[in-house]
């Protein structure tokens, strides 16, 4: 029987396998350009990186006072919290490497455990924390070479505690999002966050210069307890020669550091003895059966209304697809509400005579999103798209009934405007709003046109929730560029014309018009969908039920 | 009319340089239950495809109970379930949501779609998930919700690509008696599967696809009495004891070689 491999020569065979899958990536020309632009995304990095690195050193070169905590923490702050929540997002992002696949083989606990946190010590943002942390000793030493014995001790600490707490982190994180919902959760979650701090970021300047905000500085003191803030009391300690203060920072660090070593090497140890974290193998609850009958939707065909009911139900189940249907509003709200707080002339600019124009605007940059959605139009379908091919339907009737759900929907997110415009400014005009409501139909139609051609030449396939590595074909981008770019550039002359002249009945009846002309094109085009079909359904089965 | 529920004349497939299948010839009769057999990359999946609108043929016809897959496709497409390799579902729908979304698109009103939904989730012990995405399945839970989308409108032919791929035994054994209760009510059955042991023991009939061409079709025990006569003729050959199983047929047919009887000394 073979022997354990030593942890060494384990170590060595899971690099030559990424090295040999390397190089079998390098035998397409895909794999070949991916390595490029890799390579080209790294030297950037590595270039910026570096760059950080020598103002963090420069920094706390300057910095460096006896007894001052400010300077040399705040740069501390900036690595803490850059090694520990880039890799975050990045989780929530896309996928990362599963160590679990390891554990296929005969590997010891303890190469487990050492494979894990060299992995994080040596992936590229903890490479760049390390690189920084570097750079900023470096600086403090050719300030004060003298400051060595208490600095080198204190910054390994800081360096394992942040790699440790980080390494802990991101199992737990794993652990948490280990099922499709709680990830596709977490990622809505993230982007409400983030939003949500831009919208509130002013409000909380303006409340704090105001003094209308005293609990934050309540919070401060808890700050003093984090690892940048106790690292930065040991490098100060150092600088001033008191060995309390630099062994205190430095016994806070080691505490940090055990504590979540301790949490890491409690969640490897459920991994390696196989942990099973996949949504199969969760208990399940029974669910009582109920099928509730399809919408009824008078006038329209039994097999559109049932497309556009599938095509709703996915669009209200896609966190990408509601962050549109809540960011032209929420936009608007950002952009109004500071200058409607200033309460001075920059107000008269949301409440005057271009306030009229803002709902018309709204919607227009709304639309500008939403049609991205037209041109791969399949995208989300996955292999469910071959039940279009088999079914006994027409593929324009399928078509038809995905672009009335996404006319569906921007007509809600006009509708929502309408009332966000009214809170903010003020009620849009009837005329205003009839003209608006007028030129969306000959915008859509011809989008839709185009875009369900698009759809067959190109497609792309799109994973639910997610939204990094999202991208339509090239070609896809191009064109709905041009097609988005002239519609609605000719709907805003057609409606400024109308507003500057006061005759916006007419721009209505213009826009009538073009509606009638964008149907007749639209028609025209989905009455040869089924042919332009029939010759690339084998491009669209291939994209979308790709494994 | 009452021509064969299948029938495809010098069936053809390029891709590029690489005939796929070569003018292919297949009958399957009402009411038989097929098997499509041969080894992988022998062209299997590529005539399901086209037999079911998936794919366009590069030449040859294809008939479905009579009707010409080219020139009435919605016709024959309300006539035939398809349970392809790569299941077709939507996996962001409920089981019932999508059970009844199929059910309308082939042309069933409201309350027919739900009702049968429901008894087809009943049968298919689906009907305690059904609030759960389908994408939350397991692999079992997605063939059998495929089966039952494929059945929903009642087809009176179903094609089967590897039904039983990845599926334990109660989920076989369910999809098992769906097919058989299929083909007692008088409905013709074509399916692709590996496993030889189950083609076996459904099927009554099974044509064989080697290198994009039909090599043998008929009855099982046609082929089996075709086969035998040939090894007893075939003074060479030794004869395996008592009577041929289909995997002994199938390789006896495409002329795949037994494993290698090295020693292997280092196993266990």
């Amino acid at each position: 029987m073979a022997g354990v491999a030593g942890a060494w020569a384990q170590a060595e065979l899971i690099v030559e396998l990424r090295w040999r899958l390397l190089l079998n990536s390098l035998r397409t020309s895909r794999g070949q350009l991916e390595l490029i632009a890799q390579t080209v995304g790294a030297l950037v990095g590595a270039l910026v990186g570096v760059g950080i690195g020598i103002w963090l050193g420069v920094m706390a070169y300057l910095f460096h006072q006896p007894r001052r905590l400010m300077g040399p923490t705040l740069l501390l702050w900036l690595i803490f919290l850059f090694w520990q929540l880039a890799p975050v997002v990045l989780a929530v992002g896309g996928a990362q490497f599963d160590f679990r696949g390891l554990l296929h083989f005969p590997l010891r606990f303890s190469t487990f455990w050492w494979l894990n946190v060299v992995y994080g010590l040596f992936d590229p943002t903890g490479l760049l924390a390390l690189l920084w942390l570097g750079c900023f000793a470096v600086g403090l030493l050719a300030a004060q070479p003298a400051v060595l014995p208490g600095l080198a001790p204190s910054l390994a600490l800081f360096a394992a505690a942040n790699l440790l707490i980080g390494r802990a982190a991101f199992s737990w994180l794993e652990r948490i999002l280990a099922t499709r919902r709680a990830r596709e959760l977490a990622g809505a979650l993230l982007l409400v966050v983030i939003l949500g701090i831009q919208f509130l970021t002013p409000l909380v300047v303006a409340g704090w210069k105001k003094g209308q905000l005293p609990f934050l500085v309540w919070l401060l003191p808890l700050a003093e307890l984090l690892p940048p803030q106790l690292a930065g009391r040991a490098v100060a300690g150092a600088f001033a020669g008191d060995w309390l203060a630099v062994g205190g920072g430095a016994a806070g660090l080691a505490a940090y550091g055990f504590g979540f070593g301790l949490l890491f090497t409690r969640r490897l140890r459920a991994l390696y003895r196989g942990e099973e974290l996949s949504e199969a193998a969760a208990p399940q609850t029974k669910e009582a059966l109920v099928v509730r009958e399809g919408w009824r939707l008078p006038g329209v065909a039994p097999a559109v209304a049932a497309v556009l009911e599938k095509e709703m139900r996915y669009a209200l189940r896609n966190n990408p697809m509601l962050l549109n249907l809540a960011m032209p509003p929420f936009i608007l709200a950002m952009l109004a509400l500071p200058v409607a707080l200033a309460e001075g002339k920059e107000a008269e600019f949301v409440f005057g005579w271009l306030g009229g124009l803002l709902f018309p605007a709204a919607v227009a940059y709304s639309s500008l999103i939403f049609l991205a959605f037209a041109y791969n139009t399949y995208a989300y379908d996955g292999p469910g798209v071959q039940v279009w091919l088999t079914a006994p339907v027409k593929m324009c009737e399928v078509l038809m009934g995905k672009n009335l759900a996404h006319a569906a929907l921007v007509g809600l997110e006009a509708a929502l405007l309408w009332v966000a415009v009214s809170v903010l400014s003020r009620s849009p005009g009837l005329l205003t709003t009839l003209a608006t409501l007028a030129a969306l139909p000959s915008v859509l139609l011809v989008n839709y046109a185009v875009g369900n051609l698009m759809s067959v030449y190109f497609p792309r396939r799109f994973e639910f929730g997610t939204m990094k590595g999202q991208r339509p074909a090239g070609m896809t981008i191009l064109v709905s560029m041009l097609v988005e770019g002239a519609s609605l550039g000719l709907a805003a002359l057609v409606f400024i014309a109308g507003a500057v002249a006061g005759l916006l009945w007419v721009a209505t009846l213009v826009f009538l018009l073009l509606g009638w002309l964008a149907w007749w094109l639209y028609a025209a085009v989905l009455a040869k969908c089924d042919d332009v079909l029939r010759e690339k359904k084998e491009t669209l089965l291939a994209e979308l039920c790709k494994t | 009319m009452n021509g064969p529920a299948i029938e495809t004349q010098s069936l053809s497939r390029r891709f590029g340089a690489l005939e796929a299948v070569k003018k292919l010839d297949l009958r399957v009769e009402r009411g038989q239950f097929f098997g499509f057999l041969g080894p992988n990359g022998a062209g299997k999946s590529t005539t399901i495809k086209m037999l079911t609108g998936l794919l366009e043929p590069t030449a040859g016809r294809i008939r479905i109970l009579d009707l010409d897959l080219a020139a009435e496709p919605v016709e024959v497409k309300r006539q035939i379930g398809v349970v392809p390799e790569g299941l077709m579902l939507f996996e962001r729908l409920t089981g019932p949501e999508h059970l009844n979304f199929v059910g309308r698109m082939y042309g069933l009103d409201r309350r027919t779609a739900a009702e049968r939904a429901a008894e087809l989730l009943e049968f298919m012990g689906l009907a305690d998930r059904a609030k759960t995405l389908i994408a939350d399945y397991s692999h079992g839970m997605k063939k059998k919700l495929a089966m039952a989308a494929a059945i929903i409108h009642g087809p009176k032919i179903l094609f089967l690509d590897e039904p039983f791929e990845g599926v334990d035994a109660i989920a076989a054994g369910t999809l098992k008696a769906t097919l058989n209760r299929m083909i007692a009510r008088g409905a013709t059955i074509f399916l692709t599967s590996h496993v030889l042991e189950i083609v076996e023991r459904l099927c009554s009939h099974v044509g064989i696809i080697h290198q994009g061409e039909l090599v043998a079709q008929g009855s099982i025990d046609a082929l089996r009495a075709g086969v035998e006569a040939q090894l007893a003729a075939n003074t060479a050959a030794q004869a395996p004891g008592g009577r041929l199983t289909l995997e002994q047929i199938f390789l006896e047919i495409v002329g795949g070689t037994r494993a290698a009887e090295q020693e292997l000394s280092w196993l266990a």
